[in-house]
This record gives C-alpha cells, sequence and structure tokens, in this order.
C-alpha cells in the first residue's frame, strides 16, 4: 500500500524524514528519562504501573484460568501415580504427628495455665486475605507475581505475602484490584532473617535465581546447611518467626538458602495484615540500608 | 484501494492494528502463570521476535511511538524498570525497519539468522541497563538461556503471525 504522493509532499520528503529522526530521537530520550524519573520520583512511575496492571487485572485473572486448570490436571494425574507410595509415607507421617499432637497438647495446657498465672492478653491472630496468582512474568530482569486483589481489599504496600510453606515476598505495588508481590529471591529483595537454631541475624536477598543468599551474618556465626531460616522481625517489616527456607549451601563465607516459595507451584496466596505498620518502616529500612526498591511509592 | 464508506474505513483500521494487537497479546501471554518448574527464571520476552517481524514484513503498521507504548505496557507489566522494555522494542523497531530490504522477501533461514543477529545486542541492553538501574550485577547464565530459548522459539512466532498477517493484512497488499 503506497498513498499517492503530489508535488507538495515529494518535496517535503527530506522534511519529513528529519521529523521522523527527530521523532526517534525523542521517544530514545523519553525511554532514558523514564529510567531516570522512575529513580527520582518512584511514586509518580509506580502510579503508571498500577494503573496498567489495574486495567489488565480481569484479562490475567480470566487467562490465567485454563493453564492452572492443566496444571491441575497434571498434578491429579501425577497424584495417581504416587498413591501407594505417598500412602505409605503418610502413615508414618501421621504416627509421628500424633506423638507431637500430644505433645502440643501438654504445651497447650502448659501455656494457658501459665497465661491465667500471668493474667497476659493474647494479641489477635492477624487479618488475612486469600488471592488468586494472575500473573507470574518470568524472565532474569524481575520476579514478581501479581494478585487479583487490591486496595479495596485491605492491601497495602509492604504486607507480607504467605503461601502454604511460609513467605514468598512482600507487597510492593498496590493498585484498586492488583497487587505486585516482589518475591523474596528478587533481586531488590531485602528480608531482615534469623538462622532459627542458632539466632544469628542476616538479611535475606535474592539474585534473581530460585535461591537466596543470607547476607550480614555476624562474623563468628557458624552455619550448616539443613538449618531453617525465619524472619527476624527486625525493621517492622514482618512479623518474626514466619519460615522462609533451608540453608543449602555454604561456601566462602556465602550462605545460600534454599526458599520453600516454589513459584510454578503458586495458584494462591495470602496477604497477611500484622498492623505492623510496614509500610513506614519498611520504607525507612531501605533508607537506612542505603537502597532504594524500584517498586517504591504508592499511598501513604 | 481508498475507502469509501464509513464500514470500510472501520474495517481497514481494525486490519491496520492487527500487529499492535498481536504484540499486546503477547506480553499478556508472557505473563501468564505456566506452573513448569524454573520457566519463569528464563521466561522469553514474546515481544522482541513479534516486532522483529512486524518491522520485517509491515514497518509501516509499527511505527517507532507504538513500539515505545508496548514496551512501556511490557514494562509495567513485567515488573522491570519503566523505559528498558520501551527503549529496547523502539530501537530493535527503528533498527530493523530501517534495514528491512535485507530481511524483507528473503528467504525464512535469512530472517531466524537475522533476529539471532539482533536479539544478542538487545538482551544484552536489557541486562546492562537493568544491572545498572539496581545497581547490582544481575545473573547473566539466565539471559543466555533465554537467548537460546528466544531464537529457538522464533519459526513458531514467525508461522504463527505469518499466519495472521495473510489472514487479516492480504487484502490490501
Amino acid at each position: 500500500m503506497s498513498p499517492k504522493r503530489g508535488p507538495a509532499l515529494r518535496l517535503a520528503q527530506p522534511f519529513r524524514l528529519f521529523i521522523q529522526r527527530f521523532a526517534f530521537l525523542s521517544l530514545v530520550l523519553a525511554s532514558f528519562g523514564l529510567m531516570v524519573f522512575g529513580k527520582a520520583d518512584p511514586e509518580a512511575v509506580s502510579r503508571i504501573r498500577t494503573t496498567v496492571t489495574d486495567a489488565v487485572a480481569p484479562i490475567l485473572d480470566a487467562l490465567s484460568r485454563p493453564t492452572e486448570a492443566v496444571a491441575n490436571a497434571v498434578d491429579d494425574i501425577e497424584a495417581i501415580r504416587d498413591l501407594r507410595a505417598e500412602n505409605s509415607q503418610l502413615r508414618e507421617e501421621n504416627a509421628r504427628l500424633l506423638e507431637w499432637q500430644q505433645a502440643a497438647r501438654e504445651l497447650q495446657a502448659q501455656n494457658e495455665s501459665l497465661r491465667a498465672l500471668l493474667n497476659f492478653a493474647p494479641t489477635p491472630p492477624p487479618a488475612q486475605i486469600t488471592a488468586r496468582v494472575i500473573g507470574d512474568p518470568g524472565g532474569p530482569f524481575a520476579q514478581s507475581v501479581l494478585l487479583n486483589i487490591g486496595t479495596r481489599d485491605g492491601v497495602r504496600k509492604g504486607q507480607a505475602v504467605i503461601s502454604g510453606e511460609g513467605l514468598i515476598g512482600r507487597v510492593a505495588q498496590v493498585g484498586a484490584r492488583s497487587t505486585r508481590v516482589l518475591l523474596l529471591t528478587d533481586i531488590n529483595s531485602r528480608i531482615p532473617a534469623v538462622i532459627e537454631t542458632s539466632r544469628a541475624r542476616g538479611i535475606l536477598t535474592g539474585d534473581n535465581g530460585d535461591q537466596a543468599r543470607l547476607l550480614f551474618l555476624p562474623v563468628n556465626a557458624t552455619v550448616a546447611p539443613g538449618e531453617r531460616v525465619v524472619t527476624s522481625g527486625h525493621g517492622g517489616v514482618f512479623p518474626p518467626g514466619l519460615p522462609i527456607g533451608v540453608v543449602s549451601s555454604v561456601s566462602d563465607g556465602v550462605v545460600r538458602v534454599q526458599p520453600f516459595l516454589r513459584r510454578h507451584r503458586l495458584e494462591y496466596a495470602r496477604v497477611v495484615d500484622y498492623g505492623l505498620q510496614g509500610i513506614l518502616q519498611g520504607d525507612a529500612l531501605d533508607e537506612a540500608m542505603g537502597f532504594e526498591n524500584r517498586e517504591e511509592g504508592g499511598s501513604r | 484501494m481508498s475507502p469509501t464508506t464509513f464500514s470500510q474505513r472501520l474495517d481497514q483500521i481494525a486490519r491496520q492494528i492487527v500487529p499492535c494487537l498481536s504484540i499486546l497479546v503477547l506480553i499478556l501471554l508472557g505473563a501468564v502463570p505456566t506452573h513448569l518448574p524454573y520457566w519463569s527464571l528464563i521466561a522469553p520476552m514474546l515481544s522482541l521476535p513479534a516486532v522483529f517481524y512486524w518491522a520485517v514484513h509491515r514497518p509501516d503498521l509499527l511505527p517507532p511511538s507504538i513500539a515505545f507504548l508496548l514496551g512501556l505496557f511490557q514494562d509495567a507489566i513485567s515488573g522491570t524498570p519503566l523505559g528498558i522494555g520501551a527503549l529496547v522494542l523502539l530501537l530493535m523497531q527503528g533498527g530493523v525497519s530501517s534495514q528491512s530490504t535485507v530481511f524483507y522477501g528473503k528467504s525464512f533461514l535469512i530472517n531466524w539468522w537475522g533476529f539471532g543477529m539482533v536479539l544478542a545486542p538487545a538482551l544484552l541492553l536489557v541486562w546492562l541497563l537493568t544491572t545498572i538501574y539496581d545497581a547490582a550485577v544481575v545473573p547473566f547464565l539466565p539471559v543466555v538461556i533465554q537467548y537460546v530459548l528466544m531464537v529457538g522459539l522464533y519459526p513458531v512466532l514467525n508461522w504463527l503471525l505469518a499466519r495472521l498477517q495473510y489472514a487479516a493484512l492480504r487484502q490490501e497488499e
């Protein structure tokens, strides 16, 4: 399809080429401008993001259902195949758990009587909002998932997000009906964590892979593979004791952690409001640590 | 063929936004959870091969402004720093459409080879910009795997987009 060109247009051809080049260069500059602007005023950029994710959330919600159904069907087939082995494994586990149940009952009774002695007022259990995972835009450059809930459901920036296994990340961006969760394996994720048994404190950070690293441990801390890592609660972002993962390897002072997070199995996640005002203190923590998260911003 | 009636004009517009829409759909599909182990770590950017295809075959229907906006859309959805995807799609569009005589009408193998050639600097640029933006070195190996995956997927996408182009745009060509 070539439009018929009059003499006037033919004369204007070099001029048009100039305009086209100029427009192209402007757009290149605009891209760089956006990157710089995103660093300088993350809140405004975050608003552009939430507008887009809010708009596409219903579409992603619909698109994600068939793949979920297929994944579930595959799971079902695998489950049938492994039925026997799983059955005997569950019997063993059940016997072990019954012993634990007995221990738990005794501890509960003891705990209640001690609480009664101390006039202890228990904190109410935290409010949880269950959400479907509607988006998992993969790739080596960022690790986040999208949930089908938002501010109208009571989600706020900085809240902890957990799945059945443990912590998966934190709310990095909230729109009216979409939420972006920065996974704990993202290169920008920083979570105060502690080795469960030795209580050695550190900061858990991701590198966009499937594992995370535990940094800033005390120099004299001894860490062995297999030890559990939980949130430490420092910085007031997350409550202490949320399970994160297991130390997978220690070499040359680098402690790698295999998170309980299994990204390909994520179908539902729970956003938990521990009432810790994580949003303010979370930002303060980020600033204190001398870095800025690309997702910072949102309403305060 | 100059449009006369309103419905013809509407029909023509609908056909002309097919390239843009196809890229939009591919970006959305790329964000759907696949539930495949390790896929999320190396998931391909489906927008880049599509921009390459349209920049070769119908550069008139994929102007720089549209490539830029599609890149922004991709950044907003995938959580990458806003502007990086926009820049890469823009450069892909500009670079390939200015050289479209090299690729247009040539055999598929030449196109495939060309895509592999331009994809490498494109992904390298995304890696470099993300590393600078995050002030932390993004691991390089997953990017290499993503590159191989995207080059491997190109024939499928090329076939699909060629079918789409034939179905929607053959009338005006």
